[in-house]
């Protein structure tokens, strides 16, 4: 019964932090790599909406928070990571300066509302799953 | 992408209902009486919790003479594990793009 309680996700990216923290912030660049439509408002407690396209058009709107806005170091917003949830998560992306550019680290968390002991191994399939799961993240970070 | 298991979730976020299915787990197959012994809440309580958390598919009663039994279901457990992964390979795919978007800037500026 492993629920894992966050996603983590490490890359260098070539460029300085100030770039990549455009990126992110900036309404234009980030509707560019997000996937959705994306608006904000940004400073803490301000307002970040996501429009979410189907294949017949609009899906629907999420609106999320912004909790901590430290450029070019600090983001983070709370959510929900898709549609389809009710279940609220938050973003954080943290920025570091590093020899190739930028280390962007990503960390969506707040998946399990799981009390910790109903997260300890009774089922080992699922533990393995999303160990195999890191395994292919490394991989994937590797070829990189 | 798959719907998100909400009823599993809504059916953890009580406290007192999490430890209900611990015991579930724990015990096996496991009357609402039984765990009243070892929950401090009325047994009515534990029968309102039983009831949704099977509504939930994380448990399963089975009628024993007088009484139901309760048995832990682990899959739908399993689903909010591989729909945290489904987000997972939605953000590796954010990431890509991210990186293509600053490495075209990249080439714009220089």
């Amino acid at each position: 019964m492993e629920v894992p309680d966050s996603i983590e996700r490490e890359l260098i990216l070539p460029v300085p932090p100030e770039r990549v923290w455009a990126a992110l912030t900036r309404p234009d660049q980030l509707s560019a790599w997000f996937g959705t439509q994306a608006s904000i408002d940004l400073r803490p407690g301000g307002e970040v909406i996501f429009r979410w396209e189907g294949s017949t058009g609009p899906r629907g709107t999420n609106r999320g928070v912004i909790e901590a806005v430290e450029p070019p170091k600090r983001f983070a917003f709370r959510w929900q990571s898709s549609p389809d949830t009710v279940q609220m998560t938050r973003v954080e992306f943290t920025l570091e300066p590093h020899l190739e550019g930028t280390r962007l680290r990503l960390v969506e968390s707040g998946f399990a509302s799981l009390p910790p002991e109903l997260r300890i191994g009774c089922h080992e399939s699922n533990t393995r799953g999303w160990q195999r799961e890191l395994g292919e993240l490394a991989q994937y970070l590797a070829v990189r | 992408m798959r719907e998100a298991p909400d009823a599993v979730f809504a059916a953890l976020a009580d406290p007192t209902r999490r430890r209900v299915l611990r015991l579930v787990a724990e015990r096996g197959p496991t009357s609402a009486t039984l765990l009243e012994r070892e929950l401090p809440v009325t047994r009515q309580a534990i029968v309102k919790h039983l009831v949704v958390l099977s509504r939930a598919g994380l448990v399963t009663g089975q009628r024993a003479g007088q009484e139901v039994r309760y048995a832990l279901v682990p899959e739908p457990l399993d689903e909010v594990s591989e729909w945290i992964a489904e987000i997972g390979s939605r953000w590796d795919e954010r990431l890509a793009r991210l990186r293509q978007v600053v490495l075209d800037q990249e080439t714009e500026w220089s």
